[in-house]
């Protein structure tokens, strides 16, 4: 699977992309020129130079900073909400579309009645309502999200379920716990990455949504979405600080979408 | 036909009701105490006393239970109580600012229809050429970024250099021109994905070939293939109707929008929860009430339910 | 009539040879069965002759004659009236031969022209007559119905009535027993004996012996892309020339004799 994936230009551009992602995330400090929190007024709006290689912000701050900072802060938040997310749905509709019967359908039933609310909705209303802290932003989305993830899921797990060579595993004598995480779930990973590599890009965007509305993190962090706040008065003297967090968004976002895409074509080679 | 219209009213019927438990339910996950920030505005150092007399004012008193049911049978008849914010009614405000964000969703479902349909028909037909590839790039670009971000570079592009749009207000239909477009095209890019995969799978089907066989005419089996592949589109955009009134929050604060998104973030930032109770409802209730009507034409396309059960693409 | 010289047939994408360079023909009133195992490309080779595969997809080189006139373009359109009116085909699942969405009615006068209340009539008692020679009496019913109301069998039948109501000169039956029950396939076969006797050329694929001992004048056995043997059916069978075709042969004969 890895030789198909390093032949595919698409995947290895995402991969790079994803990768590059990481190490800015992980080695911010060593990036960053400046504190992305350190205000100056004097330096407001100060043009790029030496010391501020994409010049500053109306409050002084260095935009290269902060726009390093804030792939610590969107991912350190994404993250964990695609694992919880993952977690989740994948843990409930393994489960359910494994033992079928009642339990599925009440999970259908169920599901269906949490997938009538928009999630973006819940999650806005959910960071709203709990105070402004990260893992705020983590549970509500996670909350609101599981439920499109988990049916997606439960479809993969049915449709391997009735595979014949399952079929044969469980007249061989294979118990179910056995062929849950000994055939189904390594069987459907690469679908499963799919879903959560172009998940975690939604994450990304829904995230620095809510910060661009001022809800769940404290103003004036250093996160992409949280840059575009009140930039409507920006956007002619100054627009490149309304361009370069977009920039971010689109770079990150875009690296888990592509290799998530071109991963697709590999597991569903349907185009052919 | 009939019998599966009114089986799926019932569905309806019930999910609606899982709504508004549900939205009820979360807003009273609030960890701030309502009673509380209400009385600090009203007494700006409550006591104790003061602070109970306002939830007694409010029945935050009662049990949820109670609440939900005083709540629920007063919302359906429009009344939703004074806003804690401005002591106004909020059916008032509620209906003044559901006007433009209606009249955005509209704008923006008419323009990704026209983005979704021919070039999701151009890139099915040129399968692998370069017009397909270029719309899926620019596609993957396009849902990579929040529609907000969107909207600051079509203003950008279109107020500054060329005078053409105005960029606030919501007065004639034109100022909605470019917040729809920017809500358009990110979900035109998925939704030209999914169309384009549909006719793809018709034009790749038996049925078609042995159409084909018995010489009927390209433009017949033009016809044949649309009734199978717009099933999933047809779900696709009755949801991102839903969406975008949803997420219209954004978009409204990039154009100065006075819509229901931006009400619901105004109500979430002052803890407002009435007022939040009845923005989520109303939002929640159109988005199941648009998606039950994209069901019913899909229906009256595909009476069998033949066409791909549930299309996933987020 | 038919006349197939050299035909070549290559997929683009995997760049293979499918079908290397064969050559038939079919007389007027002749059936020609073309036997051999799946993969061989005896499907292949009838979509080229029908004009049914994506020229984007395949390259198709060689000649195919009809009443001595070229057919098979560069462009890959055949001559106007050409499917549907001259050839008609009758494909192997009749279950997704069918648009699933639509009623059978609907479909069926897709392939027809019916100008004026006279036509519309015409052609109704003309499908009734074909339905009834395939033992459907009820019409209105089938017209109905959705595709999946019906059994493979009967959709087979179906397919075969209303391709037949067109009095194509030269019919294509791609396996067309393959995937029906024991009495449908007992009607087809009557059906295509029919058609035999009054006179139209058919190309009938199959695998099944039995089935082209049955309807066909001259057989033509393909493996692999290639045909390996060809003559008149009571020779090929009697004296197989290669060993592929009599182990075929065998094997078609054992299962319809010691497992029946």
């Amino acid at each position: 699977m890895i030789h198909k994936i390093l032949r595919k230009p698409q995947a290895v551009i995402g991969l790079a992309m994803m990768l590059t992602v990481f190490a800015v995330m992980v080695f911010a400090p060593a990036f960053a020129p400046n504190d992305p929190e350190k205000i100056n007024i004097m330096q407001k709006f100060a043009e790029p130079s030496e010391q501020y290689p994409l010049g500053t912000d109306d409050m002084g701050r260095c935009i290269a900073s902060r726009l390093i900072y804030g792939a610590r802060v969107s991912m350190s938040i994404a993250l964990p909400t695609i694992a919880a997310i993952a977690v989740i749905s994948v843990l409930l509709a393994t489960v359910c579309a494994y033992i079928g019967g009642i339990v599925d359908r009440l999970f259908v039933i169920v599901s269906d009645i949490f997938m009538a609310l928009p999630p973006f909705l819940v999650a806005m209303t959910l960071v709203g309502l709990f105070e402004s802290k990260a893992l705020s932003i983590v549970i509500s989305i996670a909350a609101a999200m599981w439920v499109w993830n988990a049916q997606v899921v439960r479809t993969y797990v049915i449709r391997e379920k009735n595979k014949p060579y399952i079929i044969t595993c469980q007249m061989s004598g294979c118990s179910q716990m056995r062929i849950i995480i000994r055939h189904i779930i390594p069987n459907i990973f690469p679908h499963l990455l799919v879903l959560y590599s172009t998940g975690l890009s939604g994450v990304i965007i829904m995230i620095s949504s809510y910060a661009f509305l001022g809800l769940g993190l404290e103003t004036g962090t250093a996160e992409w979405g949280a840059m575009l706040v009140g930039a409507n008065k920006l956007v002619f003297s100054h627009p490149e600080l309304i361009v370069y967090p977009g920039l971010c968004i689109l770079f990150a976002a875009a690296g888990f979408n592509l290799f998530g895409e071109a991963l697709r074509d590999i597991c569903d080679p349907k185009e052919n | 036909m009939i019998k599966r219209i009114l089986s799926r009213l019932l569905v309806l019927a019930v999910v609606l009701f899982g709504v508004t438990l549900l939205t009820f339910f979360y807003t009273s996950l609030s960890t701030v105490d309502a009673a509380q920030a209400l009385a600090v505005r009203r007494f700006t150092r409550p006591t104790a006393e003061q602070v109970t007399q306002v939830r007694h004012e409010l029945g935050l008193d009662q049990p949820l239970a109670k609440q939900y049911v005083a709540w629920l049978s007063k919302a359906v008849s429009g009344e939703f109580g004074n806003s804690y914010n401005t002591g106004k009614p909020i059916i008032n405000e509620l209906s003044a600012s559901l006007q433009p964000t209606l009249k955005l969703a509209s704008m923006a479902l008419l323009f990704t229809a026209l983005l979704s349909i021919p070039l999701g028909v151009w890139s099915a037909s040129g399968k692998g050429g370069i017009a397909d590839k270029s719309i899926y790039l620019f596609g993957i670009v396009c849902m990579s970024v929040p529609n907000y971000w969107i909207g600051f570079m079509l203003m950008l592009a279109f107020a500054v250099n060329i005078p053409l749009f105005s960029i606030m207000g919501a007065d004639d239909l034109k100022d909605f021109i470019l917040p729809a477009l920017a809500v358009a095209i990110p979900t035109s890019a998925a939704n030209i994905r999914v169309f384009r995969s549909s006719l793809l799978d018709g034009y790749n089907s038996d049925f078609v070939m042995y159409a084909r066989a018995r010489g009927i005419s390209e433009i017949k089996i033009a016809g044949m293939v649309s009734r199978y592949a717009l099933p999933p589109l047809v779900t696709l955009l009755g949801q991102s109707f839903g969406f975008t009134i949803a997420g219209s929050a954004m978009i409204e604060f990039v154009f100065s929008i006075p819509g229901i998104g931006s009400m619901l973030v105004t109500a979430l930032g002052s803890r407002d929860t009435v007022t939040i109770n009845a923005c989520v409802l109303v939002i929640a209730v159109i988005f199941v009430a648009v998606n039950f009507l994209a069901e019913v034409i899909n229906a009256v396309l595909d009476p069998k339910k033949h066409t791909k059960e549930r299309v996933y693409d987020t | 009539m038919l006349k197939v010289n050299g035909l070549e047939i290559t997929a683009r994408s995997a760049k293979e040879r499918l079908v290397k360079s064969i050559s038939f023909e079919v007389g007027k009133g002749e059936t020609l069965g073309l036997i051999g195992e799946s993969g061989s490309g005896k499907s292949l080779t009838a979509k080229a002759v029908m004009g049914l595969l994506n020229r984007r997809m395949f390259d198709i080189g060689g000649n195919i004659l009809w009443k001595n006139e070229e057919i098979l373009s560069k462009k890959g359109n055949m001559p106007k009236g050409w499917r549907g009116e001259q050839t008609a085909m009758i494909m192997q699942d009749p279950m997704t031969a069918f648009a699933p969405m639509m009623r059978l009615g609907k479909q069926i006068k897709m392939g027809f022209e019916l100008k004026g209340k006279n036509a519309k009539q015409l052609f109704y008692e003309q499908l009734d007559s074909a339905l009834k020679s395939v033992n459907l009496a009820d019409m209105k019913k089938i017209l109905k119905s959705y595709p999946d109301e019906l059994s493979g069998g009967m959709l087979q039948r179906v397919m075969i009535a209303v391709t037949l109501m067109k009095k194509p000169e030269l019919l294509i039956a791609d396996e067309c027993t393959t995937a029906v029950d024991a009495a449908s396939e007992y009607m087809i076969l009557k059906q295509l004996e029919q058609q035999r006797k009054n006179g139209m050329s058919m190309i009938v694929i199959t695998h099944d012996f039995g089935v082209a001992a049955r309807l066909c004048d001259k057989v033509a056995v393909m493996k692999s892309g290639s045909i390996i043997e060809q003559g008149k059916t009571l020779d090929v069978f009697t004296s197989p020339q290669t060993e592929y075709t009599r182990e075929l042969a065998a094997a078609s004969v054992l299962f319809r004799e010691g497992v029946c």
